[in-house]
């Protein structure tokens, strides 16, 4: 498959996907915005990695998308849900947020060149779009709350490692553990979200 | 017979299968603690690689134990030289296991733990160690159903535990692949100098040193604290093993030795810290937590002493020795509190006025595991904290007074404790009401800390002769 021309319509599509996920009121919205996130990840991973092993991530992160979904699905009322991804008295206000994630992207932008001089064979793009991917994932685990939105910056972040790691290295091992890592963060986060209501067990 | 399957493939599915009977708990806890010891003597009997005759009749064939095998692409082995690090492992793990019963643990507890543990010794086996930070990422959600049961409210401390190991990883993952451009680029010693930062950022955010520590004390506080102890105590241990394992192909690969220096530095600063907030600690869960991070920086103040101290010190052994007296001394504190969780709700020292007349000897046990854990002579963290401060004295006096300054404030919180266990209510008269079990446990542990802090050669020289 031809992923060179897809570079820079990919690196638009996480920036943008990782960008408006915090201000996405809906749950729905977000997990829709993270499965589209994956997709242009597996674009840029492809560069690097022969497709059936950008594929592995692919799907390991839409099945995490599946995990966190029925968790969501499996709570009393959709409101209930959409509080956890924007709770007008926990979250900052989306303004303040876009402007925190302006300054992270001329962060980003400016280390982009220096990150790229210590990575052999990375394109500038695949560079600039893990950064973005890293950088908007901390501005996700530091402004929530509850779990869920939590393990998806935790999610983010590690997808944006993986773009600048894939074209340091194409091990099997690597592509394997990391799709188990993002599916167990999305198991970890389904399960911190119930835990609270579960039945004590001893 | 492959020593991978023994060690690492058993373990594992064990592990599931205790999860499958982990309703009939009595069951479950006895086979958990009889498979992690017996893999702890196999560690310790069974030579790898060599020809090995049970002789359990005439003639009985001998056998040899492969070291390792492939797993989707990588190899994985134990040889002699990782089988004393195995042993640790899994005699830790089962000696934490022998009191999770009368603690009163979540079920989830042995079937996790027990897999925890295969994973970690799945860590130091193996070859292409740049890898390992990804098995380390996976322990760390593993870890999470033993940290909140089921019913349990607040959460906060496990997710930032997550979110640091998961950064933590990812740091060690690049650096390792930093060091191998380095080495392939014919030594270029730039990269490997770079490749130092995110190293040394990610061992410390992996054992939680200075200032990466901010969730030890919050799950201390939130999850129960003979859990919470387990994950405190077996994750800086795999992480330690992980480092030793891997000190010398570091140094070769070209990372500067002033690295062992930052580590001896972020140690002290974490022993500084944790005895600075442990003094004005009035939560025991907490100052457990904070107990862990002295613990955690007496770990890595040894590791950074490898290199001031060169050929005097084994490495290895002093580092076996001082996990053996830091898990003694944890785990006789987690289970005194797990007994005091019984009768009051929280840790609070104002909850636990006058606990010692209804919980004698978990009173008892608490305040001694905190005296040999801050270093009180002839108790059993003392020998380390002599080894410590003689080794420190040579680079710098007044680093050796930050840290007796430390276990002083420490010992003040010790002596507060102390002060509120035995405030006496009205009318209050003195009756046991530990269990059996419990009463036995605690008993066997405290004596365990005397004995050692008496006679520290029988405990700590087979370890250290293990380590060298």
């Amino acid at each position: 498959m031809e992923f060179e021309r897809l570079v820079i319509p990919a690196a638009i599509l996480v920036a943008l996907t990782s960008l408006f996920q915090p201000i996405a009121r809906k749950w729905w919205i977000n997990l829709g915005l993270l499965a589209i996130q994956y997709a242009g990840v597996f674009m840029l991973l492809g560069l690097e990695w022969p497709l059936s092993m950008a594929m592995t991530t692919l799907i390991a992160g839409w099945m995490a998308c599946v995990v966190l979904a029925m968790v969501i699905l499996g709570m009393p009322t959709t409101s209930a849900a959409d509080t956890l991804f924007y709770d007008p008295q926990r979250n900052v206000s989306p303004i303040f947020y876009l402007m925190t994630a302006i300054f992270m992207g001329i962060i980003v932008s400016s280390a982009t060149p220096f990150v790229s001089q210590w990575i052999p064979g990375i394109q500038f793009y695949q560079t600039w779009s893990g950064l973005i991917l890293i950088g908007f994932g901390f501005l996700r685990i530091g402004f929530s709350y509850y779990p869920l939105p939590i393990c998806i910056g935790i999610l983010t972040l590690l997808s944006g490692f993986e773009i600048l790691y894939a074209s340091m290295d194409g091990s099997l091992f690597v592509a394997g553990s990391l799709a188990a890592v993002s599916l167990g963060l999305a198991l970890a986060g389904a399960y911190l979200q119930v835990v609270p209501t579960m039945e004590e067990n001893r | 017979m492959n020593a991978i399957t023994i060690w690492i493939v058993l373990p594992l599915l064990a592990a599931i299968a205790l999860f499958f009977i982990r309703h009939r708990e009595k069951v479950m806890h006895l086979t958990g603690i009889a498979i992690t010891l017996l893999l702890a003597w196999l560690a310790w009997q069974l030579p790898v690689g060599e020809p090995v005759s049970l002789r359990l009749w005439p003639g009985f064939p001998t056998f040899r134990i492969a070291e390792g095998l492939s797993f989707l692409g990588e190899r994985l082995a134990i040889d002699n030289t990782i089988r004393p690090y195995v042993l640790m492992i899994y005699l830790m793990t089962g000696f934490w296991f022998g009191g999770a019963y009368a603690a009163r643990v979540s079920r989830n507890f042995i079937p996790f733990g027990l897999s925890i543990a295969g994973i970690f010794a799945a860590t130091i086996s193996i070859q292409s160690s740049g890898y390992a930070p990804l098995l380390i990422g996976i322990n760390a959600l593993l870890a999470v159903p033993i940290l909140t049961p089921p019913g349990k409210g607040s959460i906060r401390g496990v997710q930032r535990f997550i979110i640091f190991y998961i950064i933590g990883a990812c740091l060690l993952l690049i650096s390792e692949k930093w060091l191998l451009v380095s080495i392939a680029g014919s030594g270029n010693s730039q990269i490997s100098k770079v490749a130092s930062i995110p190293l040394l950022t990610g061992y410390t955010l992996l054992l939680a040193g200075f200032p990466f520590f901010s969730w030890i004390p919050m799950l201390a506080e939130e999850s129960d604290p003979y859990s919470a102890g387990f994950v405190f105590l077996l994750f800086p241990t795999g992480i330690s093993f992980l480092l030793l394992n891997n000190l010398d192909r570091y140094l070769m690969f070209g990372v500067p030795s002033v690295i062992f220096t930052l580590f001896l530095v972020i140690g002290m600063a974490s022993i500084i810290a944790g005895g600075l907030w442990g003094t004005f600690e009035h939560q025991l869960g907490r100052l457990l937590g904070f107990t862990t991070l002295t613990q955690i920086g007496i770990l890595m103040t040894i590791i950074g002493l490898g290199n001031e101290a060169n050929q005097t010190i084994n490495l290895s052994g002093l580092l076996f020795t001082q996990l053996a007296a830091m898990g003694i001394g944890m785990a006789l504190w987690a289970e005194s509190l797990s007994a005091v969780q019984s009768k009051v709700n929280n840790f609070m020292l104002d909850s636990l006025r006058g606990i010692s007349y209804r919980l004698p000897a978990a009173s008892f046990c608490l305040v001694l595991a905190q005296f040999s854990l801050f270093g009180l002579p002839l108790l059993a963290s003392f020998p380390i904290y002599l080894i410590l401060w003689t080794n420190l004295a040579r680079i710098s006096l007044m680093s050796v007074l930050a840290l007796l300054l430390c276990s002083a404030g420490l010992m003040s919180a010790s002596l507060r404790t102390i002060a509120v266990l035995l405030q006496e209510k009205d009318g209050v008269s003195l009756e046991i009401n530990e269990d059996r079990f419990q009463l036995f446990l605690l008993v066997l542990g405290g004596l365990a800390l005397l004995i050692t802090g008496l006679k520290p050669s029988w405990l700590f020289l087979p370890l250290l002769q293990l380590g060298g």
